[in-house]
C-alpha cells in the first residue's frame, strides 16, 4: 500500500470506528432509558451518522483521486451558504456542549458553479474538524469566489488527510489553504 | 470509585462517562495524554481508561508516564480504534492491562473496569 492510501485508510478507518462507538454508546443510552440524558443520546446518534455518511463520500472522493479514477462529474450549483446553515443544525448540540461560538458572516446567498459533491463533502469535513479541535469562537465568511474560516484557538493540528484535499479541490477548480487561525477555499 | 476516561473525542467521552456516572462511577474526564498524566498523579483513581490517538500526547505514551509515576496498582483500559494488532501490543508494552477496539459497547467497558476493581489486577 503507499504512504497516500495507507493515510487515507488510517484517517477514515480511525473516524469511521469513532463513529460508530458514539452511535453505540448513544444506542446505549436509549436503551437503558437514562431519562434526562436522552436529548444526549439522541443528539450523538444524528450527529455520528450525519458524519458517517460524510466521511463515507470522502473516503470515495480520496481513494478514487488516488487511484486515478475519473468521476467525470458534471458542474453544477453549489451553494455555500446553504452547506453551512445545514451543518451547524447538525451540529448545534455539539457547539453547545462545546460552548464555543460559530458565525456566519458576510455569506453571500448565491451559489458558484462548480463539482457540488466533491465540494461539499470535503468543506464540511473541514468545518467539522475545525468545530472539533477549536476551543475558541469560529467566523464563516464567504463573498465573491472565496470562502475562509477564521478560528481562535485549536487543541490540535488540523489533519495531515487536509493536504490529500488540498489536491483534490485543485483538482476540481478549488485552492484550498491552511494557515495559522485561518482556512481558505477559493473558486477558480 | 473514582474513574479517569481521556479521550480527545468529546461527544464520545460525554456518552462513555455518563454510563460510568449511571453505573455509580465519579468520573474525571481528560481531553488529552498530558492531561491525563497530571490528573493521574493528583489523583487517585481506581481505574484509567486511555484512548490511544490523542493530541499532544497519545494514550501508549501517557499510559508509560502514569506507570513510571504511579507504579502499576491502578488499571490501565487502553481504547483504540486501530484494529492493528502492533498498536495493541505497544500500549500492553508501555503497562496497559487491557484493551478495548472501537467500536465498543460502554457496557463492555463497564464490565471490564468491574472486573478489575472488584478483583483487583488479576482479571
Amino acid at each position: 500500500m503507499n504512504d497516500e492510501l495507507f493515510n487515507i485508510y488510517e484517517y477514515f478507518s480511525h473516524n469511521f470506528r469513532t463513529f460508530t462507538s458514539t452511535i453505540v454508546a448513544g444506542i446505549e443510552v436509549l436503551k437503558l432509558d437514562f431519562d434526562v440524558d436522552k436529548k444526549s443520546g439522541v443528539a450523538s446518534i444524528y450527529e455520528s451518522s450525519y458524519l458517517l455518511d460524510l466521511y463515507d463520500n470522502a473516503f470515495n472522493i480520496c481513494l478514487k483521486h488516488v487511484l486515478g479514477k475519473n468521476d467525470n462529474l458534471s458542474k453544477s450549483n453549489f451553494k455555500p451558504l446553504n452547506t453551512v446553515e445545514k451543518l451547524l443544525d447538525e451540529f448545534d448540540d455539539l457547539i453547545k456542549l462545546k460552548q464555543i461560538t460559530v458565525s456566519i458572516e458576510n455569506m453571500a446567498e448565491n451559489g458558484v458553479a462548480g463539482y457540488e459533491f466533491v465540494y461539499k463533502n470535503l468543506f464540511q469535513i473541514i468545518i467539522y474538524e475545525i468545530v472539533r479541535v477549536s476551543q475558541g469562537d469560529i467566523d464563516i465568511r464567504f463573498w465573491d469566489s472565496e470562502i475562509q474560516v477564521c478560528y481562535e484557538e485549536i487543541t490540535e493540528n488540523l489533519p495531515d488527510i487536509f493536504s490529500i484535499f488540498k489536491e483534490i479541490l485543485k483538482k476540481y477548480d478549488m485552492l484550498f489553504f491552511y494557515e495559522n487561525n485561518r482556512v481558505i477555499l477559493e473558486f477558480l | 470509585m473514582k474513574i479517569l476516561i481521556a479521550d480527545d473525542e468529546l461527544r464520545l467521552r460525554k456518552v462513555v462517562a455518563l454510563h460510568l456516572k449511571k453505573a455509580q462511577y465519579d468520573v474525571t474526564e481528560a481531553s488529552n495524554g498530558r492531561q491525563a498524566v497530571k490528573l493521574a498523579e493528583n489523583n487517585e483513581f481506581q481505574c484509567i481508561v486511555l484512548d490511544v490517538m490523542m493530541p499532544e500526547m497519545d494514550g501508549i505514551e501517557a499510559c508509560g508516564k502514569i506507570r513510571e509515576k504511579i507504579g502499576d496498582s491502578v488499571p490501565i483500559i487502553m481504547l483504540t480504534a486501530k484494529a492493528d494488532a502492533s498498536d495493541i501490543d505497544a500500549g500492553i508494552e508501555a503497562g496497559a492491562d487491557a484493551y478495548l477496539t472501537k467500536p465498543f459497547s460502554p457496557k463492555e467497558l463497564i464490565e471490564k473496569i468491574k472486573g478489575f476493581v472488584e478483583n483487583g489486577k488479576t482479571e
